[in-house]
Parts: C-alpha cells; structure tokens; sequence
C-alpha cells in the first residue's frame, strides 16, 4: 500500500464538521469519501473497500451502530478499522459501540488532529496487523 | 479488610511539606520579633524553637502528613487549624518565660504570618500534591466484558484518588485477561471479597437481562454490607437521547447509598468533633498528665495502648488507650475464654485479673479512652459512633453486621449509655444497626449528654 493513498470514509451528518474531517484526513494524504446517512455509506461501500470508517453515532435515519453492525457482517470488510464519533461518551456508550464492532470511540467535539492520531494508530500503529474486531482499542 | 496497617514514614512530598510548614513557623518567629528595625534575637530563637518542636511532635501524634488516614478534606483543614492552635497556645502562655518584652504584638504578628501561610502550603502547594497522593477512592467493577474494562479506565482516568482493586465475573462470563485489576472471583464470591477489602463503591458493569438475578443477589449484598454501588444508568443504545437531566447521572451510572446521606450534617458532625476533641484534651490535659505519670510510676511497659481495631469500611487503624492491664495481657487472654461473660465474638469478664490497680480505676471512670480523642482528631473515629472492632470480631460477624463499618467509629454509641455489659452481642449489634440507620446529629448530641452521667457515675463500666 505504500505510495498508494488510502482511502477513508467519513459519515457524518453534520456539514461543517464533515468538511473539517475531510480536510484534516487530506492534509495528512489520505483520501476521502463521505456519506451524510446510513445508506448512503451503504451504497459506497458496495463499491469499494476504504482502509478505514469512520461513522458519527447519530446519523439522520439509522444510527452508527447500525452501520458498525453492517460494516462487520460484510465478509470483506470484517477487518476494515471503525472510528466511532459521539457527543456521549459514557462507559455504557463506548461498551455498546464496542460489540456492534467499533475499533476506537472519538468524543465529540474533537479537534482534526486527534482524529489523525487514532486513523494513524489504527492503520500504521503495533497492533494494525493484529486485526481484532472485538476491542475498542483506542479511546 | 486491608491486610497491613498504613505504613507511616513519611515520603518525598510529606518530609517536604513538613520542612516548609516548619520554615514558615520560623520565619514567622523571626519576622514577629523582629520590631525598629531589629530582629530580637533570643526571642526569635526561643519562639521558632518551641514553634517547631511542638509542631513536630503535635504533627507525629495526629498524622498530620500520613497520606493513608481515614480523614476527608474538611478535616484535613481543620487538623491544620488544631495544630496551629496547639503550635499558638503554649507560645502565648510561655511569654512571660521567655522574654521581658511584651509578646502580645510578637503573638499577633506570629499568627497572622504562620496562619495564612500553612494554611496555604496545605491548600495550593505542596498539601494539595499531598491529598493527590492518597488512595482514597477504592472500587469494586463487577464484569469482565467490554462495560467492565471500560468502566475501570473511566474510573482510572477520572481521577488519582481513584483506584480499582479488582473485577467479578459474572457466571457466564469468560476472559478478563486484558483487564488491568485481577479478577478477583464471580459475583458469589462478593461478599467474600467486602469482608477480606475495603470497597467504597461496587460498580455492576452490565445491565444484561441474563445478570438480573445475580446483580440482584448482589445488591442485596451490598445493602446488607452498607456498601455504596452503582448501577449502569441506561442499558439501552443511544445514538443521540441524552438525560435531560444530565447533572444526575454525570458518569453514565446511577450511584446508590445504603447509609443515610446527610452530607452537610455529617460535615458539621466532622467539625464538632474536631473542636470538642480539641477543647476536651486541652481542658483535660492535666487528668491526662496526672494519668501518664500514674501509670509509669506504679507498672512496668508502655504508657500507651495502642490496639489495631477496625475503622470505616475496614480500614485498621491503632486505637489508643491508657494501659490499664499488665503487659502480656493479650496473651493471658487465650487462657481466660473460658470465662467470657459475653456471647458472640467479644470478650468482656468482670473480675479481669489482668487489669492494673490503676487500671482498675482509670477504667471505673474511662480515663482510659481519653486517648481515642487524638484518634478523633487523627480522623479514625468520632465521637459518637459503633464502637471499633478488634479485627477478629469482624471474621466472625454476619454480613449484616458488616454494616457497622459503614460508618466512622466513635467513643460513644447507644450500648455504651444503656447500661453497658448487661445485654447480648446480638442485642448490641442491633442497636448499632438502628443507630447507623436513624442517624442524625440531634441523636448524637443526646448520646454524648447521656454518656456523661454514665462515665462520672463510673456506672457498670468496665
């Protein structure tokens, strides 16, 4: 993969926010789809398969867990990172994101940077070749 | 119960803040006596001497630098005041011993710099890395799944007082192995675990409907022990609901109490029994003397006796009390069951023929436990509250006996006004129990009255 820009994809409702996230992840040469709903990151990712997801838990129609869920019942993308983003961040929250499958769990607000941290601690960090499904390895 | 007493040598940032409150209190003799334009040696000498010594020893005998004390914040600070009272008094009655001039200006002008100035040692500098160092918080995370884990990290990360002693299983749970507190057992193994640690707060890390009866079970547990828990606040996925009233649940859990919680009255409590402690051993001190030197001249071994009892929520702590047996009483003891007058786990006989002569009369009035009012200001007891276990009682106590250590013990309670040894170890127990159960600062008032006709009146004491 190397040279070969990754690709991530954002879903997230809200424009300023998606527009922040895109920006930040471009900055650091990766390459960005978005979604603003459910089906539609449903519909890209029939299409493709992006290095990482990253998926705002409160989206328009169904919600980010859902996505999670759906993300991991894909044979082909069981392995693919999650970054979960919310505004609630209780234990109980980052527990229920876990088992629908999320690999690390961003509390809302956040600043671009952080965001990186986690997409590079996932892609590129000393476990990224373990792949686990299981654990939320990141907070 | 915690298996070692708090150690008390002090370390790195205790011996520090120690030096400077002591560099204060001689900076705060040599600024006081020092007027136009000189500094009046001898007496600045002689006041910050005094200054430190009886800061030294005062500051030993209350723990005032020991990060592992039963005392909360409030307490800390009004120790600081009791010391400085302690550090003021014998100064302003030494004045006319130690100089010619007139030392209320030198007083005014020591107290005035030496007040502010431990005062804030204790509350931004070095006392506040102090408090940080200090265990205080322990819990319980019941569960080992993703909630478990991440419950523990919360806990971890909220703060430096907080501390996870260790996780349960649920029955049906596997794994645990990358949690960072050992598994201490399952859930049935609660209350094994309350009795052998001390827990503040049990955390029940799942709200799965397949834990129902045992979290059950396990509440139940924890109200028999008068141990705080906390249950998980939704259960549910939120993508986007949040409480409305979000101030109640600030963690996620809903936190629960099986002791009256009567915050601002037990803080007024807290400083009731600072000040009267205070007062008491001031006003008392000459007894106390006259005691000390009556003990020493008529037996052999230590003025003081100081047993590991257990204090709030099992945390041991060294009583004291004058001496009032020979020295290897509690050995003679094993030989002497026999004769025990009182049923269930505690040993009480009339005609103890281990006791002193002296003994023998400083316990008729209790002198002896005039001690445990340093153990009041230390923050292990107060003064009205279950009497203190030894640790064996608390091996042989029914979980609902547990209770009693929910709450701080003290000098005083309802058995000790109701006419003493004369009724059964159940008996007591269940008039602790009614006591932590219907407390109230009115009711603690009317136990402290009520003890002083018992103790002048030396009535079926022993």
């Amino acid at each position: 993969m190397v040279g070969v820009p990754r690709t991530i994809l954002v879903v997230e409702d809200d424009p300023v926010l998606q527009r922040a996230m895109a920006k930040g992840l471009e900055a650091a040469k990766f390459t960005v789809r978005t979604a603003i709903d459910y089906e539609t990151a449903v519909g890209i990712l029939k299409g493709m398969r992006p290095s990482l997801v990253c998926v705002d838990l409160a989206l328009p129609r169904e919600s980010g867990y859902d996505l999670c869920e759906h993300i991991r019942k894909q044979p082909e993308l069981i392995y693919v990172p999650i970054v979960v983003t919310s505004d609630r961040a209780f234990p109980e929250d980052m527990a229920h994101a876990e088992e629908a499958g999320a690999n690390a769990f961003l509390k809302k607000p956040f600043p671009p940077e952080k965001l990186i941290k986690y997409v590079l601690a996932l892609l590129d960090g000393p476990n990224s070749s373990r792949p686990s499904v299981r654990r939320l390895r990141l907070m | 119960m915690q298996t070692r007493l708090p150690k008390l040598t002090p370390s790195g940032i205790q011996r520090v803040t120690f030096v400077v409150d002591v560099l204060i209190l001689v900076a705060a003799s040599f600024v006081a006596s020092s007027g136009s334009g000189e500094v009046h040696w001898k007496v600045a000498l002689a006041m910050s001497a005094t200054a430190a010594i009886v800061w030294a020893i005062a500051s030993r005998v209350l723990r005032h630098y020991d990060v592992t004390n039963g005392r909360g914040f409030l307490g800390d600070i009004a120790l600081t005041l009791v010391l400085l009272a302690t550090v003021a008094i014998p100064l302003w009655l030494l004045r006319p011993l130690v100089s010619h001039y007139a030392m209320t200006t030198e007083m005014t002008r020591f107290v005035a710099i030496m007040l502010p100035g431990v005062l804030w040692v204790r509350l931004r500098g070095t006392g506040v890395r102090l408090w940080k160092q200090r265990p205080v918080e322990q819990f319980l995370v019941v569960g080992v799944g993703s909630l478990g884990r991440l419950t523990h990290r919360e806990l971890r990360d909220a703060g430096k007082r907080q501390e996870v002693v260790g996780h349960l299983r649920f029955e049906d749970e596997q794994g645990g192995s990358r949690l960072q507190a050992p598994v201490l057992g399952s859930i049935k193994d609660l209350e094994r675990v309350l009795r052998e640690r001390v827990v503040n707060e049990v955390y029940f890390a799942s709200n799965a409907p397949q834990h129902r009866d045992e979290v059950q079970a396990a509440i139940r547990s924890c109200e028999k022990f008068g141990i705080p828990f906390a249950i998980p606040a939704c259960g549910y996925r939120f993508a986007r609901a949040k409480p409305a009233h979000e101030e109640a649940i600030p963690d996620g859990y809903v936190h629960y109490l099986s002791v009256r919680n009567k915050p601002i009255q037990r803080a007024i409590k807290r400083v009731i029994d600072i000040a009267a402690s205070f007062t008491a051993l001031a006003l008392l001190s000459p007894l106390l003397l006259g005691t000390a030197i009556a003990i020493k001249l008529t037996s052999r071994g230590p003025l003081l006796f100081k047993q590991v009892r257990v204090g709030q929520h099992g945390r041991l702590f060294h009583m004291l009390k004058f001496r009032s047996m020979v020295v290897n009483a509690e050995a003679l003891k094993d030989k002497l069951l026999a004769k025990n007058e009182m049923n269930g786990p505690v040993f009480k006989m009339v005609k103890d023929p281990r006791i002193t002569a002296v003994g023998r009369f400083i316990r008729k009035y209790s002198i002896d436990e005039l001690p445990q009012l340093v153990n009041v200001l230390r923050g292990d007891m107060a003064l009205v509250g279950p009497r203190p276990p030894i640790p064996s009682e608390v091996e042989k106590y029914e979980a609902w006996q547990r209770r009693r250590l929910s709450v701080r013990p003290g000098l005083t309670c309802v058995w000790q006004v109701s006419g003493r040894n004369q009724i059964s170890f159940e008996e007591w127990m269940l008039l602790d129990m009614r006591y932590i159960d219907h407390w109230s600062l009115g009711q603690d008032l009317e136990l402290i009255l009520k003890t002083v006709p018992v103790v002048l009146s030396g009535r079926g004491a022993s």
